[in-house]
């Protein structure tokens, strides 16, 4: 056999084979990435229709199959029992992403308190703000949220990146209003009141007059509220609020966090400071950061200066 | 006799400890209370947008009913003012949900948990009965599954990151809690046995919570429902007291009693 005359057929039949194969892929690879999604889309709803018997296991294996299962949880989010809502934005926040955003800017409009304040906290935690607020979407969304009465600080925390008079009026009525009630920014964080979470928004958005209450909150902080400002520091942009917040490196009182509970030894709130501050100011600092242990003094002095260092008076 | 208000069923959310007494109120619910020590004076609530309040007079004992309306604090105040007999601080709440997910270790080995997940249900109606009168807050069922892992977790699953001078495989709490429902709001993980000091041998740790997960070993000298409801309240950010009747006593046995402070914390 002449191996050869086989081996190299002419141009056009070569373009035709090479076109056939084109389309076999096409078709196969559509009906794969098809047959994927409606795999998909099968998962979801029999996810959800586990949750309506109570049977919540397959929600939790859902984010595990990656942003395309966001959209899919639309119709979830609008559902007339308020549990099934409240696990589909449970879902997005384990989801986070571009795709699970708007629907969880959605969530924020709920009619239910407790599934405003979980949506609001889960764009908090898995959106940086400054990405958030490029979305035009979600200033106004926030705004009708808190004054609904969304009773999650992050709500508060998150409408201080968004400059406009309206946002500002709204964080003016819940100092005024509800001020004296309490709030948190996460299940285990403190809770204050929801003045200060406030506050931190409208000093982010220039109120003089909310800095310097801000700074007078400093001074005679309860552990709650300084605890909660070092969890809020990444929302704090004042020179002269953080420089006041340094007095927390000196601060020697316990807390709770960073250890199982009743593990030992405790740390204090100087040693939530460094971790606060340190990523904060993306300090280089010259040891390594820590979440379960207590700091040495030399490395807080450390911390000290390079604050210093790198915020103006 | 001095005017006060005395609970008619105790770990009902009120607090007699606190100064003025405090009471929890459900925000779609209500608390009744005794009111006793004042002759027949107005009784009214300071915002009824938050909390409504109706007395009614049974053979010469006046009954105060509180209706929780919308979540937020008022006072009950008793007498003509502007200087009261005798103010009751409430916090009408709205329900704390905590989705929890339990798993069920088990190495392959020697950590194996004993605890059954058919005993579950009743553990969580235990832990409720405590947190949810008390602080309006509910611990849900969001799963139970044996969980099969595939390191040797050895004879005592530790906590020790925090101790300088144990190497780092001691540490297997970031091994069994990588394993949480990252849908559930608090995750539980039941072992054999687990440890966060130093001396791992010694068995004087019962469950350790921190960052939304809980291990929580087999062998509990408290109840373990009380324990389940323990753990629950420090994951809502409460801290551990001195007092023996609270429910977050550093020891055992301990009460059930949340004050004030704690249920504010849990559930504000």
């Amino acid at each position: 056999m002449r191996l050869a005359s086989l081996s190299v057929p002419s141009l056009p039949i070569r373009a035709a084979a090479a076109l056939m194969l084109l389309a076999v892929h096409s078709i196969t690879g559509n009906f794969v990435m098809a047959k994927q999604a409606v795999n998909l889309e099968q998962r979801v709803e029999q996810a959800f229709r586990a949750a309506r018997d109570n049977e919540f296991d397959r929600i939790g294996q859902l984010p595990a199959l990656g942003p395309r299962v966001a959209p899919l949880l639309a119709p979830y989010l609008r559902d007339e029992q308020a549990d099934i809502r409240r696990e589909a934005v449970a879902v997005l926040a384990a989801l986070g992403g571009e795709s699970a955003k708007p629907l969880l800017v959605e969530a924020l409009g709920d009619q239910d308190a407790e599934i405003r304040e979980r949506a609001a906290r889960a764009l908090y935690v898995a959106y940086q703000p400054s990405a958030l607020a490029r979305d035009k979407a979600v200033g106004p969304a926030l705004r009708a949220s808190v004054l609904a009465g969304n009773p999650s600080a992050a709500g508060l925390l998150l409408l201080g990146y968004f400059p406009d008079a309206e946002n500002e009026r709204a964080l003016r009525e819940v100092v005024d209003q509800f001020g004296g009630e309490l709030t948190k920014l996460s299940d285990s964080g403190p809770s204050v009141m929801a003045a200060l979470p406030a506050r931190i928004a409208l000093s982010q958005l220039g109120d003089r007059e909310a800095r310097e209450a801000l700074l007078g909150v400093i001074d005679g902080a309860s552990l709650a509220e300084a605890e909660f400002l070092l969890a809020a520091l990444r929302d704090i942009d004042s020179p002269t609020v953080l420089h006041a917040l340094k007095k927390t490196l000196d601060d020697e009182r316990e807390i709770a966090g960073g250890l199982p509970s009743g593990a030992g030894p405790r740390r204090r709130l100087r040693d939530a400071a460094v971790d606060a501050f340190a990523r904060r100011l993306k300090l280089k600092v010259a040891f390594r950061l820590h979440d379960s242990r207590r700091y040495s003094d030399e490395q807080i002095a450390q911390v000290r200066r390079l604050i210093d260092a790198s915020l103006p008076r | 006799m001095a005017a006060r208000f005395v609970e008619l069923q105790p770990h009902n959310g009120f607090d007699r400890f606190a100064n003025p007494n405090w009471q929890m109120v459900p925000a779609i619910g209500s608390r009744t209370l005794l009111l006793q020590g004042v002759g027949d004076v107005p009784v009214a609530s300071s915002n009824p947008r938050i909390a409504t309040v109706s007395v009614s007079e049974v053979f010469g004992v006046r009954f105060v009913r509180i209706n929780g309306v919308r979540a937020g604090s008022c006072q009950i105040q008793v007498g003509l003012g502007p200087i009261f007999d005798v103010v009751l601080d409430v916090s009408v709440k709205n329900k704390k949900r905590v989705r929890t997910s339990f798993h069920y270790v088990d190495d392959g080995r020697v950590q194996k948990t004993s605890r059954l997940i058919g005993d579950l249900n009743d553990m969580i109606a235990a832990a409720n009965q405590i947190v949810l009168p008390q602080a309006n807050v509910e611990l849900t069922r969001h799963g139970a599954a044996p969980l099969r892992i595939a390191q040797n977790l050895r004879r005592v699953v530790r906590f020790s990151a925090h101790l300088s001078g144990v190497a780092a495989r001691q540490h297997e709490w970031d091994i069994v809690t990588g394993h949480a429902d990252r849908t559930a709001d608090f995750n539980v993980f039941f072992v054999k046995e687990y440890e966060q000091d130093r001396t791992p041998l010694r068995d004087d740790a019962e469950a350790g919570t921190l960052g939304g997960s809980c291990i929580f070993e087999d062998d509990t000298i408290d109840p373990a429902g009380l324990v389940l409801a323990h753990e629950l309240v420090h994951h809502l950010g409460v801290d551990h007291t001195n007092n023996q009747r609270d429910l977050m006593f550093d020891g055992s046995p301990s009460g059930i009693f949340i004050p004030k402070d704690h249920a504010n914390t849990a559930n504000p």
